[in-house]
Order: structure tokens, then sequence, then C-alpha cells
């Protein structure tokens, strides 16, 4: 199945959240969806689910429009939004057995696919809890499991990773995982960027409403080794048939020093080649280097020479995190 | 069993599920169970102490009424106040959403809420009945009376849980106290109709009047339903297509009520002196246009969409669908015909009327056009700001025109200054003359930039 996110803008009056976005992704792959709180990213994925209507552009699930036919929509999407299962006076398999009901699904078919699903995501043993008793890990664990009740082939998870301890992040992460190998197509907003890293395929920058930039993590890493500067996308269509003058690469370094940090950063911001220079509380220095591989033995000789006690060096490389710090500006719609 | 299940609706059984896992319903049974005791004991006691006097006839009567009041509080608690405060957090959080989200239509969500909740009245019901057993054989009531009275109580109740998902739908806490309002208002109006039903038992009156009564309930309960469902359904969809279907019945029904009595010279479901055919179709008018008020503009693609193809039918579908401009022409149109006959009637002098009917049938109208009024002015000025939503524009519109200058009035009018009070009132239903002139002017100059938002709406929806 293809998504394809059509010049989706929505306006609530005078203010735009989300502004003429356009993005796709299919089955069998995990995307991610990044952005600073208030990017629009909620919207978009509310209106993927068919819980509101874009004031332009459409979203479509293999060319079926959200909204001409949300109907059909909300039989192939599973929505899993930030907020936690909130049923009062509601146990974990009544909660999921309530949902499968409402899907239409009957007997012994709801009796097996509610059981799988608390074999899945592990909620077998709590099945009895009542939801207000349960951890913040296990209720997400209860929207994921709401979420895949009607085995749908398409998954939209609003920050499914907020607020879970590094365990439960790294249980969610190999399920979606398991998920995706399935076949279903999976968007995962997030802001914790290292856990996308390590399982999406690809992945849409949104800040203010607009796309930063999208494709492949593969492509985004080099795109931003190259500091490119971020432009909207209507820049980036018009200058698809320009040629592209690739800026020299940078490369991220850290230097633990024993002494002298403050001399050290100073001596580093001599030099025209660094472009960025960071201290921190270990003793250790991050800089930006805008030159070659070749020239880092000698950036580091000459500060030896300069007397530095430097006893690590490190070439670090671009995260996610790296790449959504350097292309959006952090700003608050 | 496990079958069966399947038949029922979901709604129904996870409300019935939270219900017997509340610890509210534990706590009400037991105040029911000893509320009851205690009746029987205080009426022990009174008998007791009747020392020869004849109580036949009086203690049956007064035990009825002690249980009927202590199950109709548990009953109000546990199928109405629950259930809304349950409905309000799902409303708000997105439980709501989610359930919409499903296959379920907003009329099954609406059906499995109704239906919890009367499950649960019958459950307290059940309770009862051994009381009411020994309330029959003291005497003073009869098992007719018990079972009208159980009947009329359940109307009741399927009234107020309908207020309750209503209010409760809104998601918002702060509007509860509306449902407390609503409570004391039904229990008023259901204890009149209450009283034409046990006066038809003793024949005091006749089978038409039990069936106007009937007839208000069954009125009530369809509108409120029809209002839930426009309320429940997600955005875009033509959720107050059926809200206008019913007021259209119901705009029939009334006009053949009319016809059937001029054939028959008798008057039917609506009696003669109370509402006139242009009063009750300018009211529809104005319900119709008071809604409109509450709904965005535009239909949005998907009514449009799903719209006929051929022009006749498609201009019917608009007036019918979701949208203010849609809601506001079909007023237009349901009310026109009886301002005029209205009219004709009143100034032309061709009929005689009665003048208590003339007088009412005026305040009436004059009241349903300044509805329309209202309306339009809150449709014009939520299309020059649309930032604001409809809801306030109509509710800034009601408190600038109506409800500022009927308190000042009020303030005038204690301080003996009657003539200003009158001018004040001069734009609201409340001017003494009771004159529908002033309603038609502020009618005519709303109408006048609802009319091109009509113009707009109803091109972009046929043109397609």
């Amino acid at each position: 199945m293809k998504i394809q996110v059509k010049n989706l803008t929505r306006q609530f009056g005078a203010k735009t959240a989300v502004d003429n976005i356009s993005f796709e992704f299919s089955s069998g792959h995990i995307f991610g969806f990044i952005g600073p709180n208030g990017a629009g990213k909620t919207t978009t994925i509310k209106i993927m689910a068919t819980l509101d209507n874009p004031t332009k552009g459409d979203v479509l699930f293999d060319g079926v429009s959200t909204v001409l036919y949300p109907e059909k929509i909300r039989r192939i999407i599973g929505y899993m939004p930030d907020e936690l299962p909130s049923f009062a006076d509601t146990q974990v398999w009544e909660y999921l057995d309530f949902y499968a009901r409402a899907f239409g699904l009957k007997g012994d078919h709801r009796r097996r696919t509610l059981q799988d699903i608390q074999e899945f995501t592990g909620l077998g043993p709590i099945r009895d809890k009542f939801l207000n008793t349960l951890s913040k890990g296990m209720k997400q664990r209860v929207s994921l499991a709401r979420a895949l009740v009607h085995n749908p082939q398409v998954l939209v998870l609003d920050e499914p990773a907020a607020g879970l301890d590094p365990h439960a992040r790294l249980e969610l992460r190999e399920l979606l995982k398991i998920l995706a190998g399935q076949g279903k197509a999976i968007l995962l907003s997030s802001h914790i960027l290292s856990e996308l890293q390590d399982v999406c395929d690809g992945a849409v920058i949104i800040e203010k409403g607009k796309i930063l930039a999208s494709g492949v993590i593969g492509e985004l890493l080099v795109d931003a080794k190259h500091h490119q500067a971020p432009k909207p996308q209507e820049e980036m269509q018009q200058q698809e048939d320009e040629p592209i003058l690739m800026a020299t690469p940078i490369i991220t370094l850290k230097i633990k020093t024993l002494d002298k940090q403050d001399q050290l950063v100073r001596k580093l911001l001599e030099n025209p080649l660094v472009k960025h220079v960071e201290a921190n509380a270990y003793s250790e220095v991050k800089l930006e280097f805008a030159g070659l591989d070749d020239q880092i033995p000698m950036l580091i000789k000459q500060l030896l020479d300069d007397g530095f006690p430097i006893v690590a060096f490190e070439k670090l490389d671009l995260g996610l995190q790296d790449i959504f710090l350097k292309i959006t500006k952090g700003e608050i719609q | 069993m496990k079958v069966t299940s399947d038949m029922l609706n979901p709604v129904l059984i996870k409300d019935y599920r939270q219900h017997f896992h509340s610890k509210l319903l534990v706590i009400v049974m037991a105040i029911l169970l000893t509320g009851q005791l205690l009746a029987i004991l205080v009426t022990q006691l009174i008998i007791d102490n009747a020392r020869g006097q004849d109580l036949d006839g009086y203690m049956g009567l007064i035990l009825f009424h002690i249980i009927l009041l202590v199950f109709f509080i548990a009953a109000w608690v546990l199928c109405a106040l629950q259930p809304m405060h349950r409905f309000i957090k799902e409303r708000s959080n997105p439980e709501l959403d989610f359930t919409r989200m499903c296959t379920m239509t907003p009329a099954q969500i609406i059906l499995g809420k109704l239906s919890s909740s009367l499950l649960i009245a019958l459950y307290l019901v059940s309770l009862c009945l051994p009381f009411m057993v020994i309330a029959y054989f003291l005497k003073g009531i009869s098992i007719l009376d018990i079972a009208t009275v159980f009947a009329s109580v359940l109307a009741f109740g399927i009234l107020m849980i309908q207020i309750a998902i209503l209010i409760g739908s809104t998601g918002k806490k702060q509007i509860e106290f509306l449902f407390i309002l609503a409570s004391f208002y039904l229990t008023k109006k259901v204890i009149s109709i209450d009283r034409a039903i046990f006066l038809k038992l003793i024949g005091e009156i006749g089978f038409l009047d039990v069936i106007r009564a009937a007839a208000t309930y069954l009125l009530g309960m369809v509108f409120l339903f029809v209002l839930n469902i426009a309320i429940m359904g997600t955005k875009y969809t033509n959720n107050i297509l059926p809200t206008r279907c019913f007021l259209i019945v119901y705009a029939a029904l009334a006009i053949l009520d009319k016809i059937l009595s001029l054939v028959f010279k008798k008057d039917f479901l609506i009696p003669n002196s109370a509402l006139s055919i242009e009063s009750i179709l300018c009211f529809i008018a104005a319900i119709i246009a008071t809604i409109a008020a509450w709904e965005r503009h535009d239909s949005g693609p998907r009514i449009i969409n799903e719209a006929p193809k051929k022009l006749i039918p498609r201009s019917l579908f608009f007036l019918i669908s979701s949208g203010s401009a849609n809601g506001i022409a079909l007023a237009w149109i349901i009310a026109i015909t009886p301002i005029i006959s209205f009219f004709y009637k009143i100034t032309g002098g061709h009929v005689d009327l009665d003048p208590l009917v003339s007088k009412s049938m005026i305040q009436n109208i004059n009241v349903a056009i300044f509805a329309i009024a209202y309306a339009q002015i809150a449709i014009a000025l939520s299309k020059f700001f649309p930032n604001t939503p409809p809801a306030i524009s109509w509710l800034f519109t009601i408190a600038l025109l109506m409800v500022a200058p009927s308190l000042v009035a009020g303030i005038l009018n204690a301080i003996d200054n009657s003539k200003l009070s009158q001018f004040i009132l001069i734009l609201t239903p409340f001017h003494e003359s009771s004159d529908t002139t002033f309603a038609l002017v502020l009618t005519a100059i709303g109408a006048i930039p609802c009319a091109f938002i009509v113009a707009q709406k109803a091109r972009d929806f046929l043109k397609q």
C-alpha cells in the first residue's frame, strides 16, 4: 500500500498549522515524522486518521481519498495517539474487546484476534487489570493493541515512545520492526530522535507546518553533512533542475582535554576551518570542522604542539538528532 | 450466550460492564434499599400509632410515593448523571474519537448509551418491586397505577438520558449545570403530562388528550435523538441531515393534521386554540435557522461528492445537508408561506379570528421570526469574523440583541421608565405591542448578507 500526503494544508482561522506539505511512504517501511512541538505533526496525523479535515489537499491510501471516503480509510488505518487509554472502570481485556466489537469482529474470530494481540503486545498477564492502575508503558501497549485490533494495513503512531523507560522503548522498537516486517506501513511521529534513527527507513522533518527535509535516512545524513540551509518545499522544487553545488562537508569532532578547556575553545575558533565549538562539563570540546578527513591529524598535531593536554579525540557520525538540529530552528508555532 | 453478545450493541456491553465495576452502583443500590426499608418502617410506625383510624386508601399511596422518590433519585444518578460524567471524559479524551473511527454509526453509539442506562433503570425497578408489592397490599394504589407511573418514568428517563448524552457529547464539564436545570424543567413537564395520563385513567379527559401527551414525549425523544446524531458525527459528515429530515417530516405532519381537522371539522393532535399552522411552521423554520447558526458555512467536499448529480435532487439535497447556508435557505422556504398567510389573515381581515387566538398567534410568530433574524445576523457575523466559532457568534448576537436589552429594560421598568424600556425592547420579542413589524424588518436586514452567503454556497454546491 502506498500512502501519499498531497499538498496538505490545514488552517485554524488565521493560523496555518500545516502548510502545503507532501510526502509518501509505503508498506513494509517505518517512516519517521519529526518536528518540534507545534510543528503540525499531530494535525497531519489526525487528518490521516480521518479525525480532521484538511483546508486543502488530501491524503490518499492507494489512491483512496481520506476526505471523500473516510469510512474506507478507517478500516485500513490504525491510529495510536499521544493520549493514553482512559475509560473508567474498565479492564484491559474489556477495553480491547469493546473496540474489537466496534470494528465488527465477531465470535471466535474476535476472541482469537484479541488473544493474538494480547500475546504480541505482552498484555496477557495484565489483561484483568483496570486501565487506571497501569503504568504509562503498559497503557502505551494497550493503546498499540487497540490500534491493531482490526489488523490495519497502515499504522499511524503519534509520539508512541514519549514517557517510556529505555527498556519499554526498546520493546516498542522491536514490536514496530515486527509489524513492518508483516508488511504494514508505519508512520511514526516522535521527537526522541535517537529512537527513530534505529527503526526508521525514511523520515520527514517538519517545522512551522512546512517540510524542511524528507527522504531515506541515508540521504538525509548526506544532506546534513553538507550543511545545507533549510529550504521550504517550493524552493526545493524550483531548484530540482539546477546543478547542485556541493558545499564542503562538515565533520563533527569531539576532543577530550585534561586541562585548559577555555583556551582550547579560543584556539579552535581562531582556525578558519572550525565553524562551531561547544564545550561541556566533562572537559570535552565538540567542534564542526569544514575540512577534509586528512586535515584532521594536522589539526590535532597543531593543538598538541601548542601544549594542550589532549587525551582523546573522536570523529562523530551525524545522527538524526544532528540532522534535526541542523535543519530546524526549533521554533514553536 | 457468546453468540448472543455478538448481536448486542458494543457500547451497551462496554457501558454495562463499566456500571458493574463502578463503586457508585453498589453505593446507590445500598442507599436505594436502605431508603425503601426506612419507608416501610415509617409506614409501619404510622399504622401502629393510628389507634383505630381508618388508613385504608392512604398508606399504600404514601409508601408508593416514597419508594418512587427514592427510585427516581437513584435512577437519576446512575442512569443519567454518572453516564454523562463518563461521556464528558470520553469526549474530552480521544476515546470517543476512537469509537467514531470504528465502523459504528453515531446512531448506534447513542442507542448503545441509551440502552445501557435503561437496562440499569430496569435493574433498579427490579430492586423496588418487592417494596411496591407491599405498597399494593397496603391499598390505595392499583397495579395499573404502578405500571402507568413506571412507564411514564421510563419515558422521562429516556428524555433525561438523551439530554445527558447531548451535554456529555460536548465534552465540557462547565456546562454540566445545564443538566441539573433540564432535570428540574423536565420533571415539572413530565408531572403535567403524567397528570394528563392519570386524568384519562380516571376518565376526566379523553383519549385524544393522552395521545397528545404521548406525542409530546415522542417528538421530544426523536428530536433529541437526531440532535445527538448531529453532535456525534465527525467533521464534514452530513450529520445535520437527520435533524433537518425530522423537522421537515414534523412540518408535513402538522400540515396533514390541520388539513384533517379542516376536513373533519374537529381538532386532532394540534389543538387549534393553542397553535396555528403558521406559528408551527415558523417555529420549525426558527429551529432550523438556529441550528444553522451553529454550523460551519460550507457543506464540505465529502457531502458535495455524495450529492445526486441531477439538478433538482441536488438542489433538494443542498437544503437538507449540513452547512449554515443550506439551513438558512431551508428556513426561508419553510417560513415564507406561513408569514404571507399570516399577514393575509391578520392585516387583510379575511378570516374572522378570536382576538385571544389572534394575539397568541401573533406572539408565537413574532418569537419565531425574531429567532430567524438572530440566526441570520449570527451567520453573517461568523462570515465576517471567520476566526470566531459560529456558536460564539450566535451567543454574542443573542446577548447583544436580546439579553442585554431585556436586562436594561427590566432595570428601567423598575425605576418606572416604561416608555424607554419599551423602546429598548424594540429588537426583542418582549416588546409589549408584540407587533411583527420589528421582527420582519430585522429579518429583512439580516437576510441581505445571508443571501450572498447562500448564493455563493449554493453555486459552489450545484456547479460540481
